[in-house]
């Protein structure tokens, strides 16, 4: 064992000797992460799920209200346009959807026993009806909210509930019949309303605010994006994780050759060391690498990205195990091969066939059915194995090889959505996130 | 048996990332040395190959000649009998390359055997006390140097020079010859030319040229 851990020594001093060799193995990887994630999330802020248009054609203090608040909404990133820009954007695919909020909706707003009730108009491409309905739930969501908490201020709710009475007459949306009943229902609601008032400031003013309320959500998961990566650092850092991997286990089988060729392996032959002892050597210095690159990326991912992976112990498994098959891979080339270039050569070509085949270049829905059976048993697809699918798969959302090149296509904004079967494919990266919808 | 033998192979077998003592270091550790013992050899082996000045310093700055020393030093760090050592003074300079022949002496000197593969007669003449040529992978002689040269250098020339020419006349008894020359009328400018290892090395193998 101190044999190992001299030669494991050895291996690590001389990589951290070779400028060149530790900038790729232990700064490029962090760099890539920083670099890509900061390009596809634009300003370098979260992103900011479903890019909506959001088009104000009423001006009045509700719609800017109800703007400044669907603002706040994490599922969706909205850009104020007008009409025909708005609608441009969508044709364009710039936007996912526009949401209109027409002339009349403040007026209906105040008005919500007397009018027609407010309305708001959703434009959207057919083929993403799967957008559609989740940005008509997020709004949804956030109207009934405003109602809420008009019950839970009963002075607010009483103001509107006495322009509604003081309406009930003159409005020509109120049938005759219904004007006697609309009295009595709303002038109970006035009394009510003021005895509620007369608790919250009396009796538990440190709870006003809460109690009664229109409706009671349940609150279950639902398939929303965020199930994916939560911004693009969530992807790149992974990859850059992956670029860690792939470079840790291409260098130790350079390094092996490179100790043929310079006839160092003569002296560790005729040392009393075994080949066996050799091997392992140069596979934990490989290995140990690989894994404090991939805790330093992770760790200053999580500290300044916001990465946050859904299970520590499985993201530990999947990259040791990754790991430990591509260095295995690589021992097999290094082996084999007699000098750098064609160790080098057979590595990147085995490493790009396993990238084409294992979701890493090729979508796995572009694949024939029995490649995506089969890619799932290789070593750089083990981080898109379906076990608690979410959180390997975010982890290795690249996969093998050559995701590196393949990031270009790994956008967060990139996922595709089968409103089939609610299966997210986050189709650059051949990423597939199977969402449990409760609904 | 591994730790009873030091290699110095004709490639340069160090990592030049790694200063002299880091090498050392390594290799004395990969043949059990540690603790106060491997510090003691590793300062002992800089010594030996006069790299002390320069022990801290990475191998990859180092001259030609300074990478051969050091690739002796790896072969001696363990304290080994026996040393192979292949062509250990390929491409250095004439100071490196008697540096070495000292340290190899004094290696003899302390009674280690020492296995040398060299192409430079000259050198197996200096070191060795028994020199085997080989041909082909064939041992074609082994022996003491004055007796290989007695078995298989030929005969002693004498060379002569008369009005701008020169005659070689090959003889087993150049005294008598000169004796003869006296008495024939006058002795000329002459010089002896002795058989060494070269011409045993080459009248053993042949003149014709190797792959």
């Amino acid at each position: 064992m101190r044999e190992i851990l001299a030669m494991v020594g050895k291996d690590l001093r001389v990589l951290a000797r070779d400028p060149m060799g530790f900038f790729f193995t232990f700064i490029f990887p962090l760099v890539f992460a920083v670099f890509f994630g900061t390009m596809f999330s634009g300003s370098g802020r979260e992103t900011r799920g479903l890019q909506i248009a959001l088009v104000d054609e009423d001006r009045s203090a509700e719609s800017k209200a109800l703007a400044a608040q669907l603002d706040t909404v994490p599922e969706l990133s909205l850009q104020a346009m007008d009409r025909a820009q708005a609608r441009e954007a969508v044709r364009l695919g710039k936007r996912v959807a526009y949401v209109v909020i027409p002339a009349g909706f403040g007026e209906s707003r105040r008005r919500m026993f007397t009018g027609k009730g407010p309305e708001l108009e959703i434009g959207l491409d057919p083929s993403r009806k799967a957008e559609g309905g989740m940005i008509q739930g997020v709004l949804a969501r956030y109207l009934s909210e405003q109602m809420q908490t008009l019950f839970a201020r009963p002075e607010k709710m009483q103001t509107q509930v006495r322009q509604d009475l003081a309406a009930i007459d003159t409005s020509r949306e109120v049938p005759a019949a219904q004007r006697a009943p609309l009295h009595r229902f709303l002038g109970e609601l006035d009394r009510f309303l003021s005895e509620r008032q007369a608790d919250t400031t009396t009796a538990d003013s440190g709870r006003a605010g809460t109690g009664w309320s229109p409706v009671n959500f349940k609150t279950t998961e639902v398939a929303r994006l965020r199930n994916g990566p939560r911004n693009a650092y969530e992807v790149s850092f992974p990859q850059g994780v992956l670029w860690a991997i792939l470079n840790g286990a291409f260098g130790f089988a350079m390094g092996l050759v490179n100790e043929r060729t310079r006839g160092t392996l003569v002296r560790l032959r005729m040392a009393p060391v075994s080949r066996g002892k050799i091997l392992a050597a140069k596979a934990g210095a490989a290995l140990l690498s690989i894994l404090i690159v991939a805790t330093i990326v992770l760790g200053l991912g999580a500290i300044f990205f916001g990465v946050r992976p859904g299970s520590v112990p499985l993201l530990a498994l999947a990259v040791i195990s990754a790991a430990a098959a591509l260095v295995g891979i690589m021992m097999v080339i290094s082996v084999s091969g007699t000098s750098p270039r064609g160790v080098s050569g057979l590595g990147w070509a085995v490493m790009m066939a396993m990238s084409m085949t294992g979701g890493g270049m090729i979508p796995l829905f572009a694949m024939p059915p029995w490649m995506q059976s089969r890619q799932h048993g290789e070593p750089g697809a083990l981080g898109r194995h379906r076990a608690r699918r979410r959180d390997l798969a975010r982890l290795l959302s690249g996969a093998d090889g050559a995701t590196v090149w393949n990031s270009a296509g790994s956008r967060s904004g990139d996922v595709r959505v089968r409103d089939a079967d609610d299966e997210v494919d986050a189709s650059g990266v051949g990423m597939r996130v199977r969402a449990a919808n409760a609904a | 048996m591994r730790r009873k033998i030091g290699v110095a192979p004709q490639a340069l077998a160090i990592y030049e990332e790694l200063t002299a003592e880091e090498n050392l270091r390594f290799f004395g550790s990969l043949n059990g040395l540690e603790g106060r013992a491997l510090g003691e050899r590793v300062k002992w082996a800089l010594d030996f190959v006069g790299l002390t000045p320069r022990a801290r310093d990475r191998a990859m700055t180092y001259s030609g000649g300074m990478k051969r020393r050091l690739n002796l030093a790896v072969a001696v760090v363990h304290d080994p009998p026996l040393l192979l050592l292949d062509e250990p003074t390929v491409g250095v300079d004439p100071q490196s390359r008697n540096a070495i022949f000292e340290n190899i002496l004094a290696l003899k000197r302390e009674g280690r055997t020492v296995l040398y593969t060299t192409h430079y007669m000259e050198e197996a003449e200096r070191l060795c006390d028994r020199v085997g040529i080989m041909d082909h992978g064939k041992l074609l002689a082994l022996d003491t140097v004055p007796r290989l040269i007695d078995a298989h250098g030929g005969t002693t020339a004498l060379v002569l020079e008369r009005d701008g020419s020169e005659t070689r006349v090959e003889t087993s008894d150049p005294i008598a010859e000169l004796s003869r020359l006296m008495r024939d009328g006058g002795l000329p400018r002459f010089r002896l030319e002795q058989p060494d290892l070269e011409g045993v090395f080459l009248n053993l193998t042949g003149r014709s040229l190797r792959d």
